[in-house]
């Protein structure tokens, strides 16, 4: 019908449209509004929405067409770049897997958010309660008790959270006195926000023990010259001592969001296993959706995956990055550490 | 020879009163029966070999020796001013606001050196900022370190020197004009020309603040003390104006001690 | 001093009401996460007791831990009495009531019999990773405190095991995966198609051949051993460097060579703190899911991993179940329901029992030891 490089489709008129322009647009006009098969219906939207987008590129396209070679070596940033900042992974899609971690990152950044948010106050707190404030009998009880829940698998976790915690947020959440909250009643009971709280336990007792030892380690004439100029003992602890053992607090912070950011289990479980970025139109609300993770991903699919397949390569991509990161975390970590020692 | 500095036979006004104290940790003793009265306005030095108790006694006045588990008054009183320091109803804080402290090893907090001066000042909710400059300056002239460190007053305090951080220290505890100043040693861990700036920073000093020093070193005593007392054993063997206690002992272990015959 | 009655109190000291609340919302936070704590271990005996104690002799449901794992069927018979039956008891019971109308049938895999397969699969991963990590990481401790000398090549070194103790348990997964079951190399006669390389031997028909061991018992515990190496690297240089100077200038004093005075005077004094880090690693061990996921574990097994063996290397080479694998398997696979619960619950208590005895076994050594080594 329509061929290329036929002299009047080439012709480009006043308005700067060529004929192919025009007749393409023409038989868009033609589309009917509305179709009775619900399918045929959203086919029809889909091409309306795409029509001015096709019609812009369209003499581009077929010139676009004929240089497009099929073997054309992908540049590398390309690959990289399309990796890291991709939107889509789906794999056995019908027709083009996309490897783009960053649904995986965001359900990561965001399950890791709200294990801080939760670990943060709860650990320092009790650190700086246990060493500041707390009497010798009940630093000899609490102490070993918070250190024992670090030996608690995250197995476990991930058990008690799908089978039982789950639920009980899920029906808290149904209460009516709680429905100003965002994202209450909640649909999914695997969720960010619970594998956030779980991971917040797994994670204070590393903050705990590190800043405990970070606060026990001021050395004891600040305490000691502060009490001597008259200061209380809230305002030793809060005015000399915390701000002394800072850069100690912040390591420990750093390596329990490490190990947050490296938990598989919890996250496997608890989590929800939804491989898209979180819907944000509903605001904090997106915390209580599902997602995925970069562990995650790798503990579900390698199971399955064809070895050597492009796939199996993400999934080893994605164990790399996984390596990187918690590498530079731990490693920030370490400097705080050293920095205090000196 | 040692200069007389004393300038009158009239009896001062005691700031500190000490009777009949007797102090232990756990139940070792470390101060038996001392009876002290010592002068405003003067520098009184503590002398003696080491196990004393001297430190033990200067620091009985601020009561930082709560902070030792075990440690206990078991007789006796200590008066400031009239008010009996270890009655339950003291306020501890009030206490030491008035009466400051410099220790052995300068320990100043590892803030700034304006944060360090006037930290005392913000305990007591001061917080306008002209006036902590102001009270920060007076104390940086009186402790001998303004110019030193008038252009750099936000930089780490542990980047100065250790007799710039121990006159730092002195600083900081003037800064909320104390009536009594404690010093345990202050000249311990620093060289002789620090030692020598600090030494002369305490004559200036002596005028507004009454001065408690412990000190190892007798040659000290006799450079900055109006009056000495000297320790052995927990016990206070003799106290007199300095000229008297080196020249003139009365007691045969001071003569001892002064000679150099033991230490 | 102008006005000395300022020194005495009148009322409560300044600042005592925002000390008091400070104490008290810090002290609530420390107690909140031992509640949470507190509750979760209650939730998880209160379900998973009932599974493994009884109330008769001998006490504890030996059926529990010593059978192996089966599927669960459950059903109503005529008389709508419901059954719980492991496959094996099952096959009997419809044997038994030949031709009897079963009614409401549901099965639940890996629910039913006992856990005595995942519970010898974690103890032999666990032995085996130990046995394989204390060697290597004992030897790489004492070459690393004892015999090193200062260099960039030795700061790599330490710098690099310091990294790789926060490494994610999945990455040596992964590590494993790639290099221990699909990698390493195997003495065979038929190499696999995708065998890396493979080289002839000088005797017989075999090839050495870089195949991997493939999901196997070696495998995981090649795979855990590596995870747990950093940890116990560093623990055994920190037991040996707390040995005095002292002993070792005696001994060398009196001739000994540089290994004697280590295998005498260092390393016997060394053992108990080495032994303590030991004990908490086999608690990392016995938990960790993720490394052995890919290298060894299966959630259904038949036989016990020494039965139904070719020749006994072929332990090494099988897969085997493991508990912190089939907890995992448990919670994502089947769903809660009534009959469940058991193997549910009663898994997780074992396990939970198995971590914290070895775990409070391991502080109690540690307490003992802080106070028996002051040199």
């Amino acid at each position: 019908m329509l061929q290329r490089g036929t002299p009047s489709l080439d012709h480009t008129d006043a308005g700067g449209n060529t004929a192919l322009h025009h007749a393409c647009a023409a038989i868009l006009d033609q589309l009917p509004p509305a179709l009775s098969q619900p399918e045929a219906m959203r086919l029809l939207r889909a091409a309306r929405k795409a029509a001015p987008r096709f019609l812009a590129n369209l003499e581009q396209t077929p010139q676009r067409i004929t240089q497009w070679r099929h073997d054309t070596p992908v540049p590398l940033t390309d690959a990289i770049g399309s990796f890291l900042t991709g939107k889509d992974w789906v794999t056995g899609g019908e027709w083009q897997d996309f490897y783009g971690i960053l649904p995986l990152l965001v359900g990561s950044l965001m399950i890791s958010l709200v294990a801080l948010c939760l670990a943060i106050p709860a650990g320092v707190g009790a650190a700086i309660y246990i060493n500041q404030f707390a009497s010798p009998i009940e630093q000899a009880i609490v102490k070993p008790v918070i250190e024992f829940i670090q030996a608690i698998p995250s197995v476990v976790l991930g058990f008690i959270g799908i089978l039982v915690f789950g639920s009980v947020l899920r029906d808290l959440s149904q209460l009516d006195s709680l429905a100003w909250v965002p994202g209450f009643p909640i649909e999914e009971r695997l969720n960010i926000f619970t594998a956030g709280c779980l991971l917040a336990l797994m994670s204070i007792p590393t903050i705990f023990s590190l800043a405990e030892d970070a606060l026990n380690n001021v050395p004891s004439a600040y305490a000691e010259a502060s009490d001597a100029l008259g200061a209380s003992h809230l305002q030793t602890s809060f005015r000399v001592i915390i701000p002394a053992a800072f850069s100690g607090i912040l390591a420990a912070v750093l390596l329990g969001l490490g190990r947050v950011i490296g938990e598989t289990m919890v996250v496997l479980l608890v989590a929800g296993n939804r491989i898209k970025i979180p819907d944000f139109s509903s605001g904090i609300g997106a915390f209580l959706q599902p997602s995925h993770t970069l562990t995650g991903i790798i503990a579900q699919e390698l199971g399955e995956v064809p070895l050597g397949s492009v796939h199996y390569r993400a999934l080893f991509v994605v164990g790399i990055l996984l390596f990187v990161i918690v590498l530079g975390i731990n490693a920030t970590a370490h400097k705080f550490v050293s920095r205090t020692q000196h | 020879m040692v200069t007389d500095r004393t300038n009158s036979a009239v009896p001062l006004p005691a700031a500190i009163r000490i009777a009949d104290l007797c102090f232990a940790y756990h139940a070792k003793p470390a101060l038996t029966d001392v009876t002290l009265d010592l002068p405003a306005h003067q520098i009184t030095a503590l002398i003696g070999p080491s196990g004393c108790g001297k430190s033990t006694l200067l620091r009985c006045f601020n009561r930082i020796n709560d902070r030792i588990p075990g440690a206990h008054i078991t007789a006796g009183s200590i008066h400031i001013h009239g008010i009996d320091i270890n009655r339950r109803d003291i306020d501890l804080q009030e206490l030491r606001r008035r009466v400051g402290m410099v220790f052995q090893k300068y320990n100043p907090f590892p803030k700034s050196i304006y944060e360090n001066v006037v930290f005392s000042l913000r305990l007591s909710g001061l917080r306008k900022r002209h006036e902590l400059d102001a009270i920060a300056e007076t104390a940086l002239r009186a402790a001998a370190l303004w110019d030193e460190v008038k252009d750099r007053l936000h930089s780490r305090a542990l980047g100065l020197s250790g007799g710039q951080q121990q006159r730092l220290c002195i600083a900081r505890a003037i800064a909320s004009q104390p009536d009594i100043l404690l010093m345990d040693e202050p000249c311990a861990a620093l060289d002789p020309i620090a030692t020598l700036k600090i030494e002369e920073l305490l004559h200036q000093l002596k005028k507004q603040y009454t001065i408690v020093i412990v000190t190892h070193n007798m040659a000290q005593a006799t450079r900055c003390a109006d009056h000495t007392a000297f320790m052995y054993l927990g016990q206070l063997i003799e106290f007199a104006p300095t000229l008297q206690l080196f020249n003139t002992p009365r007691h045969p272990q001071t003569l001892a001690y002064v000679t150099g015959s033991f230490g | 001093m102008h006005n000395p009655e300022s020194l005495i109190l009148k009322g409560l000291p300044k600042g005592h009401a925002k000390d008091h609340a400070v104490r008290l919302l810090l002290g609530a936070a420390t107690y909140l996460i031992v509640i949470i704590a507190a509750l979760l271990f209650c939730k998880i005996i209160k379900d998973g007791a009932p599974v493994l104690f009884t109330t008769k002799a001998p006490f504890v449901d030996l059926g529990f831990l010593l059978d192996k794992n089966e599927t669960l069927h459950v059903f109503d018979d005529a008389q709508g009495v419901r059954h719980q039956l492991a496959a094996s008891k099952y096959s009997e019971y419809v044997k038994h009531h030949d031709g009897a109308p079963i009614y409401n049938e549901q099965t639940f895999s890996y629910s039913g019999g006992g856990i005595a397969g995942p519970i010898v699969g974690t103890v032999l991963l666990t032995v085996g990773s130990m046995i394989l990590a204390l060697f290597f990481g004992v030897g790489a401790a004492i070459y690393l405190s004892e015999y090193a000398k200062q260099s960039p090549f030795i700061h790599a070194v330490r710098l690099a095991i310091l990294n790789l103790a926060g490494i994610p348990s999945i990455v040596f997964g992964l590590f494993g995966f790639s290099v221990f079951v699909l990698a390493v190399p195997v003495i065979t006669r038929t190499p696999a198609d995708r065998s890396l390389l493979t080289l002839p031997l000088w005797f017989g028909d075999a090839v050495v051949s870089f195949q991997g061991w493939n999901s196997s018992l070696l495998a995981g515990c090649a795979t855990l051993a590596c995870m747990i190496l950093p940890v116990i690297i560093t623990a055994s240089e920190e037991s040996l460097r707390a040995v005095p100077q002292g002993f070792r200038d005696a001994a060398l004093a009196m001739g000994a060579t540089r290994w004697q005075t280590i295998r005498t005077c260092v390393l016997p004094f060394s053992i108990p703190g080495i032994l303590t880090s030991s004990l908490l690693a086999v608690t990392r061990v016995a938990g960790e899911t993720a490394p052995i996921m890919f290298t060894a574990a299966v959630a259904a097994k038949d036989d016990l991993p020494w039965q139904s063996l070719a020749n006994p290397f072929d332990l090494l080479s099988s897969q085997v179940q493991a508990l912190p694998y089939h907890i995992y398997t448990l919670a994502a696979r089947i769903p809660a329901s009534e009959a469940t619960q058991r193997a549910q619950y009663g898994s997780v208590f074992v396990f939970l029992i198995l971590v914290a005895s070895l775990s409070a076994g391991s502080m109690l050594l540690r307490a003992k030891l802080r106070s028996k080594l002051k040199w």
